[in-house]
């Protein structure tokens, strides 16, 4: 009888991404699930089980931050897809259009911000809307619309909306391109046999090309969330990680950073923000799950 | 203050922090939070002590003052300040009370952070959207939730 041969060349090929993925990613995941199960007592570490998950949810000091920044961060998350995913779109759309000119043009230069640095990005826009020095009041005023402006990054009602709206500005190219390439890979001859029926135009969009790039926007709308809820980057730069004006612009990121690493006299406490990131990777993981389970394999596939 | 001297095309003046009327005490803040010490467990004890006394003397202040005009001995011994503005700050010292930075160093170990909380007190304050009795009192509170002096 011939034995099955152990296929030696798949665990080899298989090795190095196991291994760095490892060491890099689910290591590490998992030691900071870890570290959330412990506190640290006169030097010492010791094994407390879920006191600091008990601490952040229900003591007011923590839970009040806690609640504060998952509540900005589902605000972060909705305008992010009321309007950047909408935008992407409608964006893809019009590039897609065959008689639009200079196509390539407009679609690098609304995707070149994606590839800044946030730092650049959140600097770059602070310079822009600060009414001492910024260049918003001035344009406004050049258009005579300077009575629309106010210190938007500086009002408790307003800075987390502007910050959003400055990540939309920054991301609105990667949906589009997603979208972009969806819509390119729809085949002429169905377009043609729609129009053959009558459907031509806006009708078309909606009735053929949108259901087609139905599974795209799920994606979109996964990356998005996944994008959103680990965000940091952009508030730090932009407001520092008090996340001001007072803690209006706080999210799950800046509050697992000045937890985690301390911030100007409060020190650091890696158990307590160990806690909040295995809150956010539990967030996330039951916002993947919903969408997986519950909105994907409900979603209507077609073959092209 | 030398380095901004050198920077600014214009000559610097310096104004006290503003009271609520005039005539009000007014009050200096002094970073007594700033220190050196000796480890108590040091080999070299009678070398640090004669440095922390040498540090702590007249002389050293003089150094200080003169070598960093903008950072001030807190030396009970009279000074001689050569830069003008660094001499107009500390004469500051004899007509305003001392106060010091209340956050530094031990008040901000604990949770909730009271430095922290003191720059959210304060832009309150300023805003007006609370007294300054209630925000004091959020902080005593605050404070006193870990730092076992004050409870």
């Amino acid at each position: 009888m011939n034995r099955p041969r152990i296929r030696w060349h798949i665990v080899v090929f298989l090795a190095p991404a196991v291994l760095v993925y490892t060491a890099v990613m689910i290591f590490p995941l998992f030691n900071t699930l870890r570290l959330a199960l412990y506190t640290r007592i006169d030097q010492e570490r010791v094994f407390v089980g879920l006191e600091n998950f008990r601490t952040l949810f229900l003591d007011p000091i923590w839970a009040d931050q806690f609640w504060n920044a998952l509540g900005n961060n589902f605000w972060f998350f909705l305008i992010h897809m009321a309007v950047q995913n909408p935008i992407g779109i409608a964006l893809a759309a019009l590039l897609s259009h065959p008689r639009l000119r200079f196509a390539a043009l407009y679609r690098s230069a609304i995707f070149i911000p994606t590839i800044l640095s946030f730092v650049i990005v959140g600097f770059a826009w602070k310079l822009i809307l600060s009414p001492i020095w910024g260049i918003a009041p001035s344009m406004l005023d050049a258009v005579g619309l300077k009575s629309l402006y106010a210190p938007w990054l500086g009002r408790e009602g307003t800075a987390l909306t502007t910050l959003a709206l400055v990540s939309v500005w920054q991301f609105v190219g990667i949906p589009m391109m997603l979208i972009y390439a969806a819509l390119l890979s729809i085949p002429e001859e169905i377009l043609e046999a729609g129009e053959v029926d009558g459907i031509t135009g806006w009708a078309a969009f909606w009735k053929i090309k949108l259901p087609l790039i139905l599974p795209s926007i799920g994606i979109i709308s996964i990356l998005t969330f996944v994008g959103n809820f680990n965000a940091f980057d952009l508030i730090y730069a932009a407001q520092g990680a008090l996340a001001g004006p007072d803690f209006s612009t706080d999210i799950l990121g800046t509050f697992m950073y000045r937890t985690f690493f301390g911030f100007q006299l409060q020190l650091g406490d890696p158990h307590m923000g160990s806690a909040i990131a295995g809150a956010m990777f539990a967030i996330i993981l039951i916002g993947v799950c919903i969408y997986l389970f519950g909105i994907q394999t409900r979603m209507r596939r077609y073959q092209l | 203050m030398s380095g901004f001297n050198a920077q600014a095309d214009f000559e610097m003046g310096a104004f006290k922090p503003p009271v609520q009327n005039a005539g009000d005490t007014c009050y200096i803040s002094d970073h007594t939070d700033i220190g050196i010490g000796m480890n108590a467990a040091t080999d070299n004890s009678d070398a640090a002590r004669t440095f922390l006394a040498w540090v702590a003397s007249p002389e050293f202040a003089e150094i200080f003052a003169n070598a960093l005009p903008g950072f001030f001995p807190l030396s009970s011994a009279p000074v001689e300040i050569a830069d003008p503005l660094a001499a107009e700050f500390v004469s500051w010292r004899g007509e305003c009370e001392s106060t010091i930075r209340s956050t530094y160093q031990i008040l901000s170990r604990g949770t909730p952070n009271l430095e922290n909380d003191t720059w959210g007190a304060s832009v309150a304050a300023i805003k007006g959207t609370s007294t300054p009795e209630e925000l004091g009192q959020k902080l005593q509170d605050g404070l006193a939730s870990w730092y076992a002096p004050q409870q």
